[in-house]
């Protein structure tokens, strides 16, 4: 049997990267082994709900980060308790899979840089490059030298 | 002792059966031993956060097998308790023992 291809997509859109493959991997093992499609999808549901109140749970301020820059709007940190935080990551996360491959939220991958690279490099690709940010914006001594007098 | 520094009760679980499977740990035999020793649904998923968790804290570590056909061409994450892990699960162990003594109402099987 065939895994639903929608499910797999949610899967590999919404769970960190090298728990999701794995992931995968075991549904279809299981699937293959005779569990029903509807097993499948609680599985796939249950891992999006769990990877989302883990990572909030791990973070609330990069909760309160993400619903600064996607939302436009700053939640006080004790807003950010609970089911509160949940809701913002959840809705959030809803709005990264229409945005792409943008899961900055994830851990650093060496090979691919930085998670906030990645969340840069899909939000706003212009203002991605070498150089650090900081820099970019002409903050620094380097950036302040430049300017023509 | 620092918040969530001990074991909760799903890790434990999780810890223990890693250990017994041994090389073979990987999220699908894992599954099937805790749904059959606890009875009941187990989500894999929440297998991977309680490994995540346990791997975090020094408890498990873990590597990639090679994909094969049968898991849609992906890898196994072969986990393993490291030293700290047993230590972890020894002392748990004892506690709880120490815990479970006198306690007349846990005794003799009746409710």
């Amino acid at each position: 049997m065939t895994p639903p291809i929608l499910a797999n997509w949610l899967l590999k859109r919404l769970v960190s990267s090298s728990d999701a493959d794995a992931v995968a991997g075991d549904l279809h093992e299981q699937l293959a082994n005779g569990r029903s499609r509807l097993w499948y999808w609680r599985q796939v549901v249950t891992a999006v709900v769990v990877h989302s109140t883990h990572d909030v749970g791990h973070s609330k301020l990069m909760a309160e980060r993400r619903s600064r820059r996607l939302c436009g709007r700053s939640f006080p940190p004790p807003l950010l308790n609970g089911a509160a935080a949940r809701r913002v990551h959840v809705v959030v996360d809803a709005r990264m899979v229409w945005i792409g491959d943008c899961r900055y939220h994830r851990r650093p991958d060496p090979t691919t840089g930085g998670s906030r690279d990645r969340y840069r490099r899909a939000v706003r690709p212009d203002a991605v490059g070498d150089a650090p940010r900081r820099r970019q914006r002409g903050s620094t001594s380097a950036g302040i030298m430049r300017r023509p007098r | 002792m620092r918040r969530r520094d001990y074991l909760g009760s799903f890790e434990l679980m999780v810890l223990v059966t890693v250990m017994r499977l041994g090389d073979e740990a990987y999220g699908v035999p894992i599954c099937t031993e805790l749904e059959a020793e606890t009875g009941h649904d187990i989500a894999v998923a929440s297998v991977y956060a309680a490994l995540q968790r346990l791997e975090d804290k020094g408890l498990v570590a873990s590597r990639f097998g090679d994909p094969t056909p049968e898991r849609g061409g992906r890898a196994k994450k072969f986990f393993k308790a490291t030293g700290k892990g047993m230590r972890e699960a020894r002392n748990t162990h004892r506690a709880l023992t120490r815990l479970w003594r006198n306690i007349p109402q846990l005794e003799g099987g009746t409710t």
